[in-house]
């Protein structure tokens, strides 16, 4: 069907990290403005619930754009991912940063990161998009200092450039929403509208800052943070580049087998 | 004195509001909801009504309720009595809903407006008559309400007199003309409260061979027009279906949604149209023999059957007609309203209707945000009159133009102002719009648009049809120049449309005319299956988009969906 | 209560860290599986206490509910139509010249429009 959205395309693909919420939606609508083919996915993992949510976000984005192809959507799980995050050299590392291996947010958006640097490194994707908002810089995962920039260097070692448009553009999510149409109100955020995948353990989060915050500054907690990602993510690179590489080493196999579909 | 009117709970929730007996806004929840016919709590047509007024919601003076929920109440205790014990599966699917909210209206309001204020409860079919009287250009008229069922009554009669209606008699549940079309909508296969429509359309391509069953097995008739329903033939009363075995084994198996529509559906839905219309021409006859009054309001949402409404006029001796164009419970929310003003506090009328448009506007510079946000490709025109031309032509040309102007229409008609439009000249256009627009059955009627004073060259219609609730026969003449908007059996459901109540609309109309001869649009609503008439300039985004709509037309915007097309 | 922290502002009190510590050190105890379902349960009690009461008790209040609602059918409405048919008045057939009944008087109906009847 003929569309009169002026799409100033590069001749590329993307992929965009989609949990169905507001900052994801306005993501993939950017995305679809910008890149060919839009590929949004979404990580799974025990404890997600409610995957009607996104999926029904990815048809009112198709809907929304008048194009039934806009977009590809696939649901990945990254358990196993997750899991080696969380218990890899597991004394040593509780030895080491004590209660920071409670800070799962982190760890589950890394090992989302982790699956899409494999899946770019698999289907040839270049460009990758991520709805990180400068309000929520607690998270790791959206905190400049602690994974942010990290997770930047990360991909580009690949040949990967990821991107966070809402957080660059210091953009008002909902505002921008409510403007295009996609949602009738105002305030979405929190409220039954609030189309998106569910987390039931991110309360194990809050009891992480719960104890972690209090006592320090935000800088400390950056920074404290900041040292245990590092070495998170020279984990991810030794096993990836091994991985990448092809090597019929353990190495090589250990990643593999971590890899779901 | 500020009134704000509100319908809910059952169907077609709405809200209106009146400053000193002027109706500054009026809006069906739906629009907003996205809901078709929602019944929730008319969060968002509130908020609009009170917006368009500039007040918050404890400066009203009064709310009124466009129903007596504890007459309604009474009514099923007491059906529910008549059935036992057939009636527990009902019994147990409403108690628990009235118990919780039903029965706390005051409650409830309070609580979702944070209103201090006085709540009032208008009789249900006293909102509807006042919602046609009072805003009718009439100082006195018969009035004839009829839908489904309100509290008690099913339909009711009598007459308007200056400031005051008064309803002299009534037939009361479960002998309900509403609820026996309802019945057959659901038989048919299409959905209550939203396919009865349909059935009137399907009607069309019957013959009424079952007339005599309804007039002698289902229905016990009077000469004056009263009725009563033969229950064994229905469920409705005391179970969550409408018809009961009998009506299967005299008809046959119901027809499933979707399914093929037989020659038993088509001449099934003539028979019912014409019962329907012969008892209601006989109300209407003794109703003007006993007021002899020349002038007919019509409410309720029966009198959204425009084939019916058109023998109301030209069977009897009634002269002039007004049915007000949200004529179901959506009306409701007015009628309470203007119930309040002039029957209980007795205030004079000086507001007459002139039309439909009492919803919201989008804001030129709320469609230029959005087209640019979401980059699509526009024109804006600064010249209203180019902007026509462009319409025009691309019309004449055969493209279907989406177009969205001013304010908002009240009702389930789409009135010029949020409508697709496409040149009623062109054969194949029926066909193209059902199937690649608005994706509904085939046997879909489309209804034409008209410049007023030319209606009288294209269809037999001798009175004004603004609000496209009359039916008339498209002039022999001009059946073969009209094919899009004729219908199987010669008939166009009309809008005739004054430059004083719509220029926009009407100079679209006129520069239509100029180029091709025929100054008359398809006009259907603009809105796909399943989904209400757009409300903003985002609905109807969403309806371009995903349909085969060539053009939209928002305001001053023009959105192409092939560039370089038009003039 | 919800993710309290979420702003990272402090907390203050010390029962609240020393609860949040021995919320972590449990978790941090935990193998995969049942340290996600230790937090989905602790999620729900924490946020969503009335609902996790009634997610346990949905069944039973369900068929309560209908209890309740049977005995107010069969003895309720039961009892009134009991009594309308052997008590209330009897109704012989009926053949009518009209079926329209009479409205009432209007000017009753000024004043009721404050009452919900």
């Amino acid at each position: 069907m003929n569309s009169p959205i002026e799409r100033r395309l590069e001749a590329e693909e993307v992929i965009v990290l989609f949990s169905g919420g507001c900052d994801s939606v306005l993501t993939a609508l950017r995305a679809y403005d910008r890149f060919q083919k839009v590929h949004l996915v979404t990580f799974l993992r025990a404890g997600l619930i409610h995957t009607e949510h996104v999926e029904q976000q990815v048809d009112r984005l198709r809907h929304f754009q008048g194009d039934a192809q806009a977009y590809t959507h696939r649901f990945i799980r990254t358990d196993r991912l997750i899991e080696f995050l969380l218990y890899e050299n597991y004394l040593r590392n509780l030895m080491r940063h004590g209660t920071r291996l409670a800070s799962h947010c982190g760890l589950c958006k890394l090992s989302f990161h982790w699956r899409t640097l494999t899946l770019c490194l698999e289907q040839g994707v270049r460009r990758v998009w991520d709805g990180a908002v400068r309000s929520a810089k607690v998270y790791p995962e959206q905190n400049e200092t602690i994974l942010l920039k990290p997770l930047g260097e990360l991909y580009s070692r690949y040949g990967i450039r990821h991107e966070t448009p809402i957080y660059e553009e210091g953009l008002q999510v909902e505002d921008e929403l409510f403007h295009m149409g996609f949602h009738k109100r105002r305030k979405v955020k929190g409220t039954v509208f609030d189309q998106q995948l569910v987390c039931s353990q991110q309360v194990l989060f809050a009891m992480f800052l719960r104890w972690f915050l209090p006592g320090r500054s935000f800088a400390e907690y950056e920074a404290g943070l900041a040292g245990f990602y590092a070495e998170k993510i020279n984990i991810i690179r030794e096993l990836t580049d091994e991985w990448a590489g092809a090597r019929p080493d353990r190495g090589a196999a250990r990643l593999a087998a971590m890899l779901e579909g | 004195m500020l009134i704000l009117g509100v319908s809910f709970m059952y169907h077609d929730s709405a809200a209106a509001i009146l400053c000193d007996g002027k109706v500054v806004a009026a809006a069906a929840e739906e629009r907003f909801s996205r809901q078709k016919h929602s019944l929730e709590f008319p969060e968002q047509s509130i908020a609009y009504c009170l917006r368009e007024c500039g007040i918050e919601v404890n400066d009203l003076d009064f709310l009124v309720f466009y129903e007596k929920p504890l007459l309604k109440f009474e009514r099923i205790l007491m059906t529910h009595i008549d059935s036992f014990p057939e009636g527990f599966g009902q019994f147990r699917e409403a108690m628990p809903l009235w118990l919780r909210w039903k029965l706390f209206i005051p409650e409830l309001v309070r609580r979702r407006l944070g209103y201090t204020g006085r709540i009032l409860f208008a009789d249900h079919h006293y909102a509807h008559a006042a919602s046609s009287f009072f805003a009718s250009p009439f100082d006195e008229a018969a009035v004839l309400t009829a839908d489904g069922v309100g509290e008690w009554t099913t339909l009711a009669r009598g007459a308007g007199r200056g400031n005051r209606v008064n309803l002299t008699k009534e037939l009361r549940y479960p002998h309900s003309l509403g609820l026996l079309y309802s019945a057959v909508t659901a038989f048919l296969g299409f959905r209550v409260n939203g396919g009865e429509g349909k059935v009137m359309g399907l009607a069309s391509y019957g013959e009424p061979r079952f007339a005599r069953v309804f007039q002698e097995e289902i229905l016990d008739i009077r000469d004056d027009g009263s009725f009563r329903l033969n229950m064994d033939y229905f469920l409705f009363h005391k179970e969550l279906v409408m018809y009961g075995p009998k009506f299967v084994s005299r008809f046959g198996p119901p027809r499933a949604p979707d399914g093929p529509i037989t020659r038993r559906d088509e001449d099934l839905a003539a028979s019912l149209q014409s019962v329907v219309e012969e008892l209601c021409v006989r109300i209407a006859r003794s109703l003007q023999r006993e007021t002899r009054l020349k002038r007919l309001c019509v409410a309720g949402g029966v009198g959204l059957n425009s084939k019916m409404n058109r023998r109301l006029i030209a069977d009897t001796d009634f002269k002039e007609i007004f049915i007000q164009p949200a004529a179901g419970d959506d009306g409701g929310a007015l009628g309470a309203a203007l119930l309040l003003y002039h029957q209980r506090l007795g205030r004079p009328r000086d507001w007459v209707m002139q039309n439909a448009y009492l919803g919201p506007e989008c804001a030129p510079a709320d469609i230029r945000r959005t087209l640019q946000r979401r980059r699509i490709a526009h024109e804006e025109f600064h010249d209203p009159d180019r902007l026509l031309d462009r319409a025009a032509h691309d019309l004449a040309a055969g493209r279907i133009v989406g177009w969205v102007q001013g304010r908002m229409e009240y009702g389930p008609r789409a009135l010029g102002n949020r409508s697709i439009l496409a040149d009623p000249r062109a054969s194949g256009m029926k066909d193209i719009l059902n199937r690649k627009v608005k994706h509904r059955e085939p046997f879909r009627p489309f209804a034409p648009a008209v410049l007023y004073e030319k209606m009288g060259e294209y269809f037999d219609l001798e009175v004004e049809s603004p609000y496209m609730l009359l039916v008339a026969d498209v002039r022999p003449d001009q059946r073969d120049r009209l094919p899009a908007i004729t219908y199987v059996d010669g008939t166009a459901r009309v809008q005739s449309v004054r430059r004083e109540h719509n220029p926009r609309f009407h100079g679209l109309l006129s520069r239509f005319g100029e180029l091709t001869g025929v100054p008359v649009l398809l006009n259907t609503s603009l809105n796909t299956r399943g989904q209400p008439i757009a409300c903003d300039h985002h609905d109807a985004l969403e309806c371009f988009l995903n349909t085969d709509m060539d053009i939209l037309v928002a305001g001053d915007f023009y959105i192409t969906k092939h560039p370089g097309a038009g003039s | 209560m919800k993710t309290d922290t979420a702003a990272g502002r402090g907390l203050g009190s010390l029962w609240l860290r020393l609860s949040g510590l021995a919320l972590v050190l449990l978790s941090l105890a935990l193998p995969y599986r049942l340290r996600w379902r230790w937090a989905y349960a602790l999620n729900f009690i924490l946020n969503r206490p009335r609902a996790s009461g009634a997610l346990l008790l949905k069944k039973p209040s369900q068929w309560l509910n209908h209890a309740l609602l049977g005995v107010i059918y069969f003895i309720g409405i039961g009892g009134s139509w009991l009594a309308a048919r052997f008590l209330g008045p009897k109704r012989g057939p009926r053949e009518e010249r009209t079926f329209w009944r009479d409205r009432g008087d209007p000017g009753g109906y000024d004043s009721g429009m404050d009452d919900q009847f």
